[in-house]
């Protein structure tokens, strides 16, 4: 198994939380690879380990064993600053649900990446307001998420994942407060954002009609990962 | 910027946070303010006395009420130190009609260091003819033109107010100021030749290290403090201070301990934004250079409060309030509060540091 310079690679990662009696075992010995420019769903019930294993990929959680590797990077040992650093200059996050900051409109949502990262400069906000244009959400810029829809919301939750220009985007549950019709059309954003900007796209999600969109389908059970390739 | 849209956004939160500092910054004005007022009312006229040392007879123990000197150990100290002035100091009666007023009576030479400055009427000149500082005329509404009699063992001495002086009071009594050789006429009725001359001496000169120590080698009985030991010295004043500072130790631990919470409170509130902004990559520091941003512009919303309330209430207190709202008083209740807050976000950056990002997943 590899990965080129720009692909992400996962070798047997494991993640143990607690010790001795009470260890639980989230996720085991799950190693894959995905290229840049693919978009990659993680699939399985809740519980498997899909979301565990998307915050070892994102640099949110240390691995207990195993390494990720990712640009060519091994992240996999880092402390807490040098994942902080990470997250915010290669990893682009869209949450679980409703994970803006609610008292910054859209537009400020998407300027809080380069405001954690030093300087709001004018390309920023030249970037935030493009972002916005494609996302079909420009009119919405200086409304507050409480002002949004459902679908607003995750559009600009997108456009923020995507303000610093990452190398990884990592999606979780991205339809969950969703109807399917909104959460088609999310996602196939998604993916053509991706595609178009050579991204990792890498989706954990339980709503099985998404997958549609994407090129490869990862199963989750129980902490490991099922046959590479399932059938559907 | 984003710290300061947050406050935008929630202005009732924000507001009520800054009203309480406003409060806690009044409080500790008004506890710095009644100090120094009590102070002043304690001190207040030797404070305004334009000397760097004061000299006492020995035997007094450093008391304006017992320290005697007499002609002789004036002239000498005189020849030792240079600009001097004697002072002397009395209670005694003011009685006017149906007024009966004690008053911190001083003595002094005109044209000696020792002279108050007039801020209205003119100076003293002649023995008939008396100061009245503004807390007396305050306290009694006398005014300059009245005419005064002052009783002392059993003899009168009338005279005309020609002038008002801003000194301050003496021992809790508002100050009146003669000529010293009146004073001397008034304390030691009977006297001859040899009473004493003054109750102190006060000493200006750029030059005073040591000088205190030359005058108490080469004039018998006396004894030389600087101004501020002066006033030390006087009976109560280092107690009362103490009792002040205590005080204002309480209310600024109180205040701190009040704004920590609630910057404490506002930190775990926002515990899950703090978790989005960790987990999309902002460090600790960020998130609390973010919070610190609060802080100071909650501080200086608390001061914009609390200084004009306490410069209202000064306006609005009745006259005999010992309430002195001094520039210290401001800096006392500004440097409070900015470490008060600072102490208060140190609290809050242990909750920041220790907010999971991983709580931003929905996890955990």
């Amino acid at each position: 198994m590899s990965a080129d310079d720009q692909g992400l690679l996962a070798q047997s990662l494991t993640k143990v939380f607690g010790t001795g009696d009470t260890a639980v075992e989230a996720v085991r010995d799950v190693s894959f690879s995905v290229r840049a420019g693919e978009f990659v769903a993680i699939v399985g019930p809740s519980g498997s380990g899909k979301t565990t294993l998307l915050a070892m990929l994102g640099g949110l959680l240390t691995a207990t064993d195993g390494r990720v590797v990712v640009g060519g990077s091994d992240i996999s040992r880092w402390d807490e600053a040098q994942r902080a650093r990470f997250r915010r200059e290669r990893v682009g996050f869209v949450f679980q649900g409703f994970n803006l900051v609610p008292y910054l409109t859209a537009e400020q949502n998407l300027l809080v990446i380069p405001s954690i990262s030093g300087k709001v400069s004018r390309e920023a906000r030249g970037r935030a307001r493009q972002l916005l244009r494609e996302l079909g959400v420009e009119k919405r810029a200086h409304h507050l998420p409480g002002e949004l829809s459902g679908g607003e919301r995750q559009r600009v939750a997108i456009g923020r994942a995507l303000m610093n220009d990452p190398l990884l985007v990592l999606v979780d549950e991205p339809t969950s407060n969703l109807d399917s019709e909104r959460g088609n059309e999310v996602v196939r954003s998604l993916a053509e954002e991706v595609k178009m900007r050579n991204k990792i796209g890498i989706m954990v999600t339980h709503d099985r009609r998404m997958l549609a969109h994407v090129d490869r389908v990862l199963e989750m059970a129980d902490g490991r990962l099922q046959s590479p390739e399932p059938q559907w | 910027m984003l710290a300061l849209q947050e406050i935008r956004r929630k202005k009732l939160q924000f507001g009520l946070i800054s009203l309480i500092v406003g409060l806690v910054v009044y409080l500790l004005v008004m506890i710095s303010a009644l100090g120094s007022g009590l102070l002043s009312a304690m001190s207040g006229a030797v404070n305004s006395f334009d000397a760097d040392l004061v000299v006492f007879s020995a035997d007094s123990n450093d008391s304006f009420l017992r320290s005697e000197l007499t002609a002789d150990q004036r002239d000498a100290i005189a020849e030792v130190a240079g600009a001097t002035g004697g002072v002397g100091y009395m209670a005694a009666t003011a009685q006017e009609d149906s007024l009966t007023e004690d008053v911190a009576l001083f003595g002094f030479e005109p044209g000696s260091i020792a002279e108050p400055t007039v801020r209205s009427g003119r100076v003293l000149a002649g023995e008939g003819e008396i100061l009245i500082d503004r807390s007396l005329s305050r306290s009694s509404g006398l005014k300059v033109g009245d005419q005064i009699t002052m009783r002392n063992a059993l003899i009168d001495y009338h005279f005309t107010i020609v002038g008002q002086v801003d000194e301050g009071e003496f021992l809790g009594l508002p100050s009146a100021y003669v000529v010293l050789d009146r004073w001397r006429d008034m304390r030691y009725p009977r006297h001859g030749e040899d009473a004493p001359a003054a109750s102190v001496l006060l000493v200006r000169g750029h030059h005073t290290d040591g000088l205190g120590a030359r005058i108490e080698a080469t004039v018998p009985n006396t004894s030389v403090l600087s101004k501020s030991d002066a006033i030390n010295a006087i009976g109560g004043v280092t107690e009362q201070e103490r009792v002040v500072m205590a005080i204002e130790f309480f209310g600024f631990v109180i205040g701190a301990l009040v704004i920590g919470s609630f910057f404490f409170v506002l930190t775990m509130q926002r515990a899950y934004e703090v978790a989005i902004f960790k987990a999309l990559g902002a460090s600790s520091w960020y998130v609390f250079g973010q919070l610190i941003r609060q802080v100071v512009a909650v501080a200086l919303a608390g001061l914009a409060l609390g200084v004009p309330l306490a410069l209202v209430t000064e306006a609005a207190l009745p006259s005999d309030i010992p309430l002195q709202i001094t520039s210290g008083a401001f800096l006392t209740g500004g440097a409070s509060i900015t470490i008060a807050a600072l102490l208060g976000s140190l609290f809050s950056a242990r909750q920041v540091v220790r907010v999971n990002p991983m709580s931003a997943l929905g996890q955990m």
